[in-house]
């Protein structure tokens, strides 16, 4: 008789402290979307006048907008009621003493500055809608790298070139919550690596809903100059919250010449969480993007990070888990266009269900005229450990040129009788055997995230994922 | 009187990103609504018959084309043609489609529908078909569609399998540049039945293929074997879908293309596999050859799981030979334009060896004079 062994969800209540949310110390936009809204946010944030017109298009852009109905459902999601943005009422600072005593025990419990004392270059933390923290240590910054909010940066020297990167990746245009995100953007950072710096140790942002029934929309602009080396990393995590909470921030990804960048984010929202980010990544001659994607968290999860490989030899490496437990749909996976000759993608995507979870996996690999030798080849491989799961693969490649060499591979299964068999006869017991066996289906991807600098992570995925089973 | 559609046709069971434009199709279709006066040839234990009992089942089998589709059938002036194949017997069925035939004189249809059907060069036809499979039967249909001229045909298929029957369809479309094509087939199998489909298709000005079969009883079976080599500038829009309801059921889709000058392809292949389907297992695999730099290949191999314990996995390559492959024929004195057409031969021969020997059609045979060029190749089954 076939025994089935529990699986826990991830434990989220690590994540679910929200002391006593209290509206008079924090400043709101009221809920909904206006001009004038938008106009406010502006004003507040003391925007150049290119970056208000904007938020202003982006607006209409926004109001014309439909929103999709090819994914999970986003009928919960009431975006008349959602407050754009909410910020505490404290200024950034890069000394973490001066951080509000509730703000920074909240990081602290999360283990921010313990990682940043540890093993981080820079950390900057944002709050709601608002970076709360910010340092970068002075070797990194010595080197010329420039790690700081977005905000500060759109008034200082670097004005220029953010107004020339801004939303170019990932314009309002995009879809309706990049349209969004253009109007109402708020935080997020600027990262500049110059030329041939290589950054040996991570940069991290780490991102924190606390006000119910809001939505933050970080913006992350990172430009990685010729030849230079940088691994950034992003950690979500929100609080439980009853009122649907909205989530549509935009990273935006400039890979010079030569230079390597690898993007690592473990987004652990609760399950109130709508999740709707975009991330774009545009990757000049012989640079490589690579993507590092854990997706534990959230209620409703749009998740698709996209290379465009633009220049001769450029390459993505795509790595991702994506955990669906029950009440979530978790619809994930990577977009890649090839226009440079002799480009490569290598995706390697797995997925597990339980409990009534859903997850997604949807890719799309387009191959253009010009992609002489193009390699693609995505490898999917998705784990059900119950009947009440689902578990969809849905990719697709538009593939334009006969030189091309595009492989696509996918394999969906529950636990193998045999693989149990192999191990019970060696003097494992059953759950034992299950617990390795879904530690083995998790750890290829788990081992390129990296642990040693986040405690959230640690936390999530060595010890719910892998340590609670029997 | 011919009847001009627009229909959206082919659809992804569920959809991804609109920019891909693989969602589903949008497609005209100009037809005269009358039966065309297909050659029909039977052997063994089928029969045509006029029972009616089968009518509501075998409408309600869903299609690769679906609803639009199939309510645009529903909305025709004349009942399908319907065969059924004895219990315990075996059986053939051959029903050839030769749309530039000027004259009719043909089995299986009136005489003053054969006249009036007498299809020009610029052709339309539309023929239904149900066909039950009875218990225990073995059937195989072949179907032959031709046209060296302009046309538009639209041919569809109801199919039910009993418990233990098996019914092999086999359809080959040979047509011009110019000929626009749809056809639809719905299976449902029941306990211990199969279904396999041979498909082989050559050029057309635009091809829309659909197939769904339900394996709705325990230990049902499909397989289908598709291949297909474009013209020089065809459309060709494919959905196959296999559901797995029952107990332990298999079923497998292997596609081979080979695709030229600029034409424009788009396969959707799905195995879905619905709660309850304990002990499924579902293969699909697509394999794509290009031989020219402005042809379009667009592939969705989608796995739907509601299901605990299955077994499913698709693959799919696009785009050149591997390059073992040329250096093996090239370091054999084979030029790569040879190789190329070396390979997409045995791809599209490996797909007509599964087709049956019989006597009642030559189609095996003509379909291997289409690709080699020559009336025996001797090849190993």
């Amino acid at each position: 008789m076939k025994q089935k062994t529990q699986v826990d969800d991830v434990n989220r209540s690590l994540y679910d402290f929200r002391y006593g949310y209290d509206e008079e110390h924090y400043y709101k936009v009221d809920e909904g979307l206006t001009a004038e809204i938008v106009e406010t946010i502006s004003k507040e944030k003391n925007d150049p006048e290119w970056m208000r017109e904007f938020r202003l298009k982006s607006l209409e852009l926004y109001k014309k907008a439909t929103v999709p109905d090819w994914g999970p459902s986003l009928d919960g999601l009431d975006l008349d009621h959602i407050v754009t943005y909410v910020r505490p009422k404290t200024k950034m600072t890069a000394n973490w003493d001066e951080v509000p005593a509730e703000i920074k025990e909240t990081f602290e419990k999360l283990g921010i500055p313990q990682a940043e004392r540890e093993s981080l270059a820079g950390v900057g933390a944002q709050y709601d809608s608002e970076l709360v923290y910010h340092n970068i240590r002075e070797e990194v910054a010595a080197q010329g790298v420039i790690y700081t909010d977005l905000e500060s940066a759109l008034h200082g020297p670097y004005a220029e070139m953010i107004q020339k990167h801004f939303m170019k990746l990932l314009p309002p245009t995009d879809h309706k919550f990049m349209a969004l995100h253009g109007a109402v953007w708020s935080g997020g950072s600027f990262v500049y690596v110059p030329p041939g710096v290589k950054v040996e140790i991570p940069l991290q942002s780490y991102f924190r809903l606390n006000a119910p029934g809001a939505g933050q929309f970080e913006h992350t602009l990172i430009i990685v100059d010729e030849g230079a080396d940088l691994h950034f990393i992003e950690g979500c995590s929100a609080p439980k919250y009853n009122i649907a909470n909205l989530h549509a921030g935009a990273v935006e990804l400039y890979v010079g010449k030569n230079a390597r960048l690898r993007y690592s984010t473990i987004e652990n929202w609760s399950k109130n969480m709508y999740n709707l980010n975009s991330k774009r990544a545009l990757v000049e001659e012989g640079g490589k993007m690579e993507f590092v994607s854990g997706s534990f968290g959230s209620h409703v999860s749009y998740l698709y990070p996209m290379a465009i490989l633009k220049g001769n030899g450029a390459r993505l490496d795509y790595t991702g888990i994506t955990f669906a437990g029950e009440g979530q749909e978790l619809d994930t996976g990577m977009k890649v266009a090839h226009i440079g000759e002799n480009t490569t993608s290598v995706v390697s995507a797995k997925s597990i269900s339980k409990s009534g979870g859903k997850s997604v996996f949807r890719s799309s690999v387009t191959v253009g005229e010009n992609a002489k030798n193009a390699k693609s080849t995505v490898d999917c491989a998705s784990l059900m450990l119950d009947d009440e799961s689902r578990s969809d693969t849905i990719p697709v490649m538009d593939i334009r040129n006969s030189n091309a060499d595009v492989g696509h591979e996918a394999k969906i299964g529950r636990i193998s009788d045999d693989a149990i068999f192999y191990l019970m006869s060696r003097g494992m017991s059953e759950e034992d055997a299950r617990a390795m066996i879904v530690s083995g289906f998790a750890d290829n991807v788990s081992k390129e995230l990296p642990l040693e600098y986040a405690v959230e992570m640690n936390n999530l995925i060595r010890l719910e994922m892998v340590g609670s089973i029997g | 009187m011919i009847q001009e559609r627009e229909l959206i046709i082919n659809h992804l069971p569920m959809k991804t990103w609109y920019w891909l434009k693989i969602n589903d199709k949008n497609a005209k279709i100009a037809v005269k609504n009358e039966d065309f006066p297909a050659e029909v040839l039977t052997k063994g234990g089928i029969a045509a018959s006029e029972d009616e009992s089968f009518a509501e089942t075998l409408s309600g089998i869903e299609t690769g084309m679906g609803k639009e589709f199939e309510a645009y059938i529903e909305s025709q002036l004349y009942l399908p043609d319907l065969f059924v194949a004895e219990e315990g017997k075996d059986a053939e069925l051959s029903i050839r489609f030769d749309y530039d035939r000027q004259s009719a004189g043909v089995a299986g249809n009136d005489a003053d529908a054969a006249d009036d059907a007498a299809v020009p060069a610029k052709g339309q036809a539309l023929n239904l078909y149900h066909v039950v499979a009875k218990k225990g039967s073995n059937l195989t249909i072949y179907t032959d569609h031709l046209s060296r001229n302009e046309g538009t045909a639209v041919v569809d298929f109801r199919i039910l399998v009993e418990a233990g029957a098996k019914v092999k369809l086999v359809q080959s479309h040979r047509f011009s540049e110019d000929f626009r094509f749809f056809s639809n087939v719905g299976v449902k199998v029941e306990e211990e039945g199969s279904f396999e489909l041979v498909t082989v298709a050559f050029s057309g000005k635009e091809m829309n293929l659909a197939l769904c079969t339900d394996l709705s009883g325990d230990r049902s079976r499909a397989r289908y074997d598709i291949g297909y080599v474009s013209g020089n500038a065809s459309d060709i829009d494919q959905n196959y879908l296999i559901r797995y309801r029952g107990k332990d059921t298999e079923g497998e889709i292997f596609s081979n293309g080979v695709l030229k000058g600029t034409t424009v392809k788009r396969f959707r292949g799905t195995i879905d596999f619905i709660r309850g389907c304990v002990g499924a297992k579902g293969a699909e695999k697509e394999d794509v050859l290009l031989l020219d730099d402005r042809a379009v290949n667009k592939t969705a191999p989608l796995i739907l799981c509601g299901e605990e314990d299955v077994e499913g996995e698709h693959g799919a390559t696009i785009g050149k030979l591997a390059d073992e492959v040329l250096f093996y024929l090239r370091a054999r004195g084979v030029s790569e334009e040879d190789a190329y057409s070396l390979i997409a031969n045995g791809r599209m021969n490996s797909v007509i060896e599964r087709i049956p020997e019989t006597d009642l059609t030559d189609l095996k045979k003509e379909l291997k004079r289409e690709v080699f060029g020559v009336d025996e190749i001797e090849t190993e089954a």
